[in-house]
């Protein structure tokens, strides 16, 4: 009798004794949702040219750039047209354009106004001169 | 009859009024000190190490490595305990860490090490500046996180807010260390501007002089008149940036300069120096908005030895309490971004109620051998035992963590058996009914009160000689082995005194009929005498049995050299936490570098199971343990990024966060390629912290050898599939100008070459001279020169800085004073190279690459043997050929040679002491039987079942998918000592049956037949009882070896040593 006991207390933790086993699926990263889009004129490419010393400076419209605080930031509208802030450090200005030391590089396509509507994720489609620009470079 | 110990305890304990009273206040102290000792998750490893830091400003680090970094090396050797000398030498100081052996006292250590760096400093060269002795503890790690963000609040009221709370909360008792991380301090900033400084004749220096004279105040004195005494007081402290720009710096025509006259002057946040980003993942709590936030963080450490749970709860309480107080102003939100005092909390509630299942799972086991009485019996005495243990833990000042725990869970099995032996022996003469029932206790006590005694000390003897495992792991194993002999003891005394008590009581006499027993009626008489009698009687049969145990042993084995099952030292743990640590080329702007660090933390934020990242530029993430031993917390340079990723609570995944940062890490790497960063995806090591899971560390006799055959190595671990992170501590050639003072020129016109030096650096590194006075600010608000950043982006911004002649004051010049000189008349530049930093190890110059393993490989060990043949292959331009070394330094450095280091150095050590601790129990446990049985053959054969164990720990590891760890290696040993109990059960009643005149094989069949019942209650109790341990990544091991080791070696014990004791006894019969 207490032999049969055995088996099935045995035989019932025989399967817990495989539990653990096995990996599980990977979820595959979901797609943050489509966002909305909006159409903005002004999108520029970042300037090269030929700085006052040796080397070149960057420069990007004073208009573009945001404050928060300390930070300075810009709305950078990446290939799939999405806007991304992007913070930057600043030197002189140049004729109503602002030379940055480090952020961006140059041919980025930046928000040429700063507008707070404009949310990071939203997609925006360019003007069509800007893209002939671009593509002339 | 003789009593024997164990009869005269329960003699006196049995009807004893004392005995219910001693175990319910055993349970009560049990249940108090549970809550009072600290709960943490891992276990406090005192790694005594000592950072020290020395100037030496200007030096080349060949130079800081030759004058300082060697000689105070070598002084250190001479201190009695010092485990490791590191040293980096990088330009201007060095960084000297010196690691104590584990467990050192720390006091005695910063003692030792003060008085040897004393008496050296006489030595060092002129320049050296005052050392810094920085102590690296454990209680460094903050346990609490607060994160300040808000929608459009920007750094610099973050950390004003951040301030003000940290101040109220260091009010709380027990709190350590509170720091903030991120955002931008108060300051004064007084921008030159270039042109006005030269048309005013006006030079940094002097700025600097004049307002530190301006800034002072002294009591000068008291008058006495009257009987009254009036204080004098001298002077006015600066108080506000007006006062700044009002200081005279100078005249110009006539009328006094103004600092405001010739500089900017902005009472604001400091120069942004560090970027500080919150983003919540697609897993963050309902209505977090979308986005990236500017943070700051606010880091609460605790003091040593308090409870972390208690001390978060306290501070968020007053966080709480100050944001009604509005002390938090409006639109700040503060968010916990790490509570180690909650997940221990959490972990230690869990094990708690792991170690009830394991009790009760038991319970039911016994059940059904002893009936529900006996159970009870049993289920009474098991939390009496722990809670002693329990009550021995907070005494002893432990806190209970996955390690002390886990040791409870480990013995449950074990600890059952000694009133399993009780019980059942009772019960047996309760049964028989010879004699009254107090008498029959008493009786059954005696009994078996002995062989109890020394089953339980061969548990002990086998889980002992674990203590004396060394390195770091020493004291992260140690409460095992402790924990589960205080246990076995604990046990021991519950038996002899609580459990006879308790039967005598509980466990009823059957009524009813009494059959004459008969062994040959049983069921397992049957089974025993159709399996033993053929083998026995055969020896055919006999020797083709013990083939294929054999065979079953071999292909166990084989399964290890067939990487069917690896080793590893331990596995990942699951943990709600990784880091992403982002190394960008020397040389890399500070917004760069945030960019790359935006970009990875906004495709984690994608991945489904991370709730918050948060990144830090340009300063370091908060620390955990293994930043603590790596040194993360001196990554506060423009090229260097964290990113801190939490994931959900791990009861809301599926997936454990390794395979997570697996999935992650190519997405992550790919982004950091694009831009050139070294991204790496660091997680809570699940041991003791080395500088990367592979290190190899490439010695040789020059800087230029090292690093080719370093770069060769770097080549070959990125050729290895499953070699992931692979880095180096070679910096990228960063470009320096040095600006070279024609000293003749220089001391012509007046001007000495300290007085460029100071101008320069005040005008491009800036300056603090001094502080406002008077603020109610918390954190002093500094006064700092420098040039405003646009002024400061090129060599040509440097060519119209002016220096101020000394005239004839420097001696050395005939022109009057005063004159404005640029300093492009005086300085050549010429462009080069940094130095690169020299790293060295116990003395000898290293060069580290770094890698991690995850994919193909998960055990760095196969790693290594896989690229040792392609290292031995490598060609050298002086023809030798390096064959990597394991466990020694290289003989000479006039070879280039490489040694391997990382997680190997702990695997190789914690495998090498635990083989020697297996040794020293076998010889333990040969001593205790020869003592037992009096003879030298006998126990060798009962030792037999110790490699039986093998058969089903290897497989058992193979079907689970899992790595042989130290962890299984623990379970191996103990087991030993579970299975050599057995065999003495077995074996014992086999001499009593001779004894009593029984023939060989009839008495091997019978005792065979009688023991299985107590054998299969046993290692069923130990198999049950590891089940719950399953589920723990760590532990994981440790059940299996006890499991499957279990059941294989308990089936197997019961045919083969019976056999082999026939063999041996043949003659004899």
């Amino acid at each position: 009798m207490a032999l049969k006991k055995q088996n099935i207390v045995f035989a019932a933790f025989t399967a817990l004794l495989f539990a653990g086993c096995g990996g599980h699926e990977a979820p595959s990263p979901q797609q943050p949702a489509a966002a909305e889009t909006v159409a903005v004129q002004n999108i520029l490419p970042v300037e090269a040219v030929q700085g006052s010393g040796n080397g070149s400076q960057l420069l990007v419209p004073a208009t573009a750039v945001f404050r928060e605080g300390a930070l300075q930031g810009v709305l950078v509208v990446g290939d799939d047209g999405r806007i991304a802030v992007r913070w930057i450090s600043t030197g002189h200005a140049v004729a109503g354009n602002l030379v940055v030391l480090a952020g961006l590089d140059a041919g980025e396509l930046v928000v040429g106004s700063y507008d707070p509507a404009l949310r990071e994720g939203i997609t925006v489609t360019k003007s069509q001169s800007v893209t002939e620009e671009v593509q002339s470079k | 009859m003789n009593e024997g110990i164990a009869g005269k305890l329960a003699k006196q304990f049995i009807n004893s009024k004392i005995t219910p009273l001693l175990m319910v206040a055993a349970l009560l102290v049990g249940v108090i000190a549970t809550f009072m000792t600290p709960r943490e998750e891992e276990p406090q490893i005192v790694v005594p190490m000592v950072d020290i830091y020395i100037p030496y400003p200007g030096a080349a680090p060949s130079e800081v490595a030759e004058r300082v970094a060697k000689p105070f090396e070598r002084s250190l050797t001479e201190i009695q305990g010092v485990d490791y000398v590191y040293s980096t030498s990088m330009p201007d100081f060095a960084l000297v860490t010196v690691r104590y052996d584990v467990g050192a006292s720390t006091e005695e250590s910063m003692v030792k090490l003060w008085g040897t760096l004393m008496k050296n400093m006489d030595k060092m060269p002129a320049g050296v500046q005052m050392p810094l002795m920085k102590k690296v503890a454990i209680d460094d790690v903050p346990v609490l996180n607060l994160t300040f963000w808000g929608g459009k609040t920007d750094p610099y009221r973050l950390r004003q807010a951040a301030i003000d709370v940290a101040d109220e909360l260091k009010k709380i008792p027990d709190i350590g260390d509170v720091e903030i991380k991120g955002g931008l301090k108060r300051q004064v900033r007084i921008l030159l501007d270039k042109s006005k400084l030269q048309r005013y004749n006006v030079s940094a220096p002097q700025i600097m002089q004049q307002i530190q004279s301006a800034n002072s105040q002294i009591t000068s004195g008291d008058f006495t008149s009257m009987n009254r005494e009036v204080i004098v007081r001298t002077g006015k402290f600066l108080e506000s940036a007006e006062d700044v720009g009002s200081v005279v710096v100078g005249v110009y025509g006539g009328s006094p300069v103004y600092v405001r006259d010739v500089a900017t002057i902005s009472d604001g946040p400091e120069e942004v120096n560090n970027y500080n980003f919150l983003t919540w993942g697609a897993a963050a709590p309902a209505g977090m908005p979308d986005g990236e936030f500017p943070a700051v963080t606010l880091t609460v450490a605790k003091r040593k030895g308090t409870d972390a749970s208690v001390l978060a709860g306290k501070v968020i309480a007053k966080v709480n309490q100050l944001e009604e107080q509005k002390v938090v102003p409006h639109g700040i939100t503060v968010t916990e971004t790490r509570n180690y005092g909650e997940t221990a909390t959490e972990k230690v509630f869990t094990l708690l109620e792991h170690l009830s299942i394991a009790v009760v799972a038991v319970t039911i086991v016994v059940g059904f051998f002893l009936g529900w009485r006996g159970a009870l019996v049993n289920f009474m005495s098991v939390p009496i035992t722990f809670a002693l243990t329990l009550l021995v833990y907070f005494l002893f000042d432990y806190s209970l963590n996955r390690v002390t725990l886990f040791a409870l869970i480990f013995v449950t099995g074990i600890v059952v058996d000694d009133s399993i032996i009780i019980a059942e022996n009772i019960h047996r003469h309760f049964a028989m009914k010879r004699q009254p029932k107090l008498q029959a206790a008493i009786t059954a006590v005696s009994e078996v009160g002995n062989p109890t005694i020394l089953a339980t000390f061969t548990v002990i003897a086998a889980v002992l000689p674990m203590v004396f495992v060394s390195g770091l792991m020493g004291p992260y194993m140690s409460p095992m082995p402790i924990g589960a002999s205080l246990a076995m003891i604990f046990s021991l005394l519950v038996a002899l005194i609580a459990t006879p008590w308790l039967s005598y009581r509980l466990l009823k006499t059957e009524e009813g009929g009494h059959d004459e027993y008969d062994i040959q009626k049983t069921s397992y008489y049957r089974v025993f005498n159709s399996v033993l009698s053929p083998l026995i009687d055969s020896s055919l049969k006999r020797w083709m049995a013990f083939g294929v145990v054999g065979l079953m042993l071999l292909g166990a084995i084989a399964l290890v050299p067939l990487k069917a099952v690896e080793m590893k030292m331990l596995p990942f743990d699951n943990k709600n936490e990784f880091q992403v640590i982002i190394d960008m080329p020397e040389g890399t702007a500070l917004e760069e570098t945030g960019r790359v660090a935006q970009e990875i933390s906004g495709y984690l934020r994608t991945v489904p199971e991370v709730e918050s990242c948060q990144y830090y530029v340009g300063t370091n993430a908060p620390i955990n343990f293994n930043g603590l031993v790596r040194h993360y917390y001196l990554r506060q340079a423009d090229n260097m990024a964290d990113v801190q990723v939490n994931l959900v609570d791990k009861a809301q995944r599926s997936d454990q966060s390794h395979d997570i940062a697996k999935r992650v890490r190519a997405g992550v790497q790919e982004i950091g390629r694009k831009y050139g960063a070294n991204a790496k995806i660091v997680e809570i090591p699940p041991g003791p912290p080395v500088l990367s899971t592979l290190v190899a560390e490439i010695y040789g006799p020059t800087e230029k050898d090292r690093i080719e055959l370093a770069g060769k190595v770097k080549q070959i671990f990125l050729e290895t599939p499953g070699v992931v992170d692979v880095d180096w501590l070679v910096e990228d050639d960063q470009e320096v100008y040095d600006l070279v003072v024609d000293k003749k020129k220089a001391a012509f016109r007046g001007v000495s070459v300290q007085q460029i030096a100071q101008t320069l650096r005040m005008s491009v590194a800036g300056m603090d001279i001094g502080a406002l006075h008077g603020q109610p600010d918390l954190e002093q608000v500094v006064i700092h020169v420098r040039l405003p950043k646009a002024d400061r982006t090129s060599l040509g911004d440097l060519s119209n800085i002016f220096v101020q002649s000394q005239g004839m004051g420097s001696m050395t010049s005939r022109l009057r004073a005063g004159e404005m000189i640029p300093l492009s008349e005086l300085v050549k530049v010429e462009k080069s190279v940094q130095d690169k930093s020299i790293y060295r190890k116990d003395l000898h110059d290293v060069v580290y690459v770094t890698a991690d393993v995850a994919g193909v490989t998960e055990s760095p060990v196969y790693a290594m043997l896989e690229m040792d043949k392609k290292i031995a292959a490598l060609k050298l331009p002086d023809g030798h050929s390096v064959s990597p070394l394991y466990t020694s330094l290289p003989e000479s450095e006039a070879k280039t040679a490489m040694k391997w280091d990382g997680e190997w150095q702990i695997t190789f050590e914690v495998f090498r002491d635990l083989g020697t601790a297996f040794a020293v129990v076998l010889v333990i446990i040969y001593l205790l039987i020869v003592g037992w049985f009096q003879s030298f053959k006998t126990p060798l054969i009962m030792m037999i079942a110790i490699p039986l164990s093998l058969v089903g720990i290897i497989p058992g590891h193979w079907i689970h998918g899992a790595f042989f760890t130290a962890t299984s290696m623990i379970g191996m040993i103990a087991l030993a000592g579970i299975m050599v109990r057995n065999s003495v059960l077995l074996i014992d009643f086999i001499q009593i049956r001779r004894d009593e005149g029984e023939g060989l094989k009839q008495a091997i069949i019978e005792s065979a037949a009688v023991r299985t019942r107590p054998i299969i209650l046993t290692s069923g109790a130990v198999v049950i009882g590891s089940i719950v341990m399953l589920f723990d990544p760590i532990f994981q091991g440790l059940a299996i070896s006890m499991i499957w080791g279990g059941v294989l070696s308990t089936i197997l014990t019961l045919v083969v040593v019976p056999l082999v004791y026939y063999m041996a006894e043949k003659k004899n019969a």
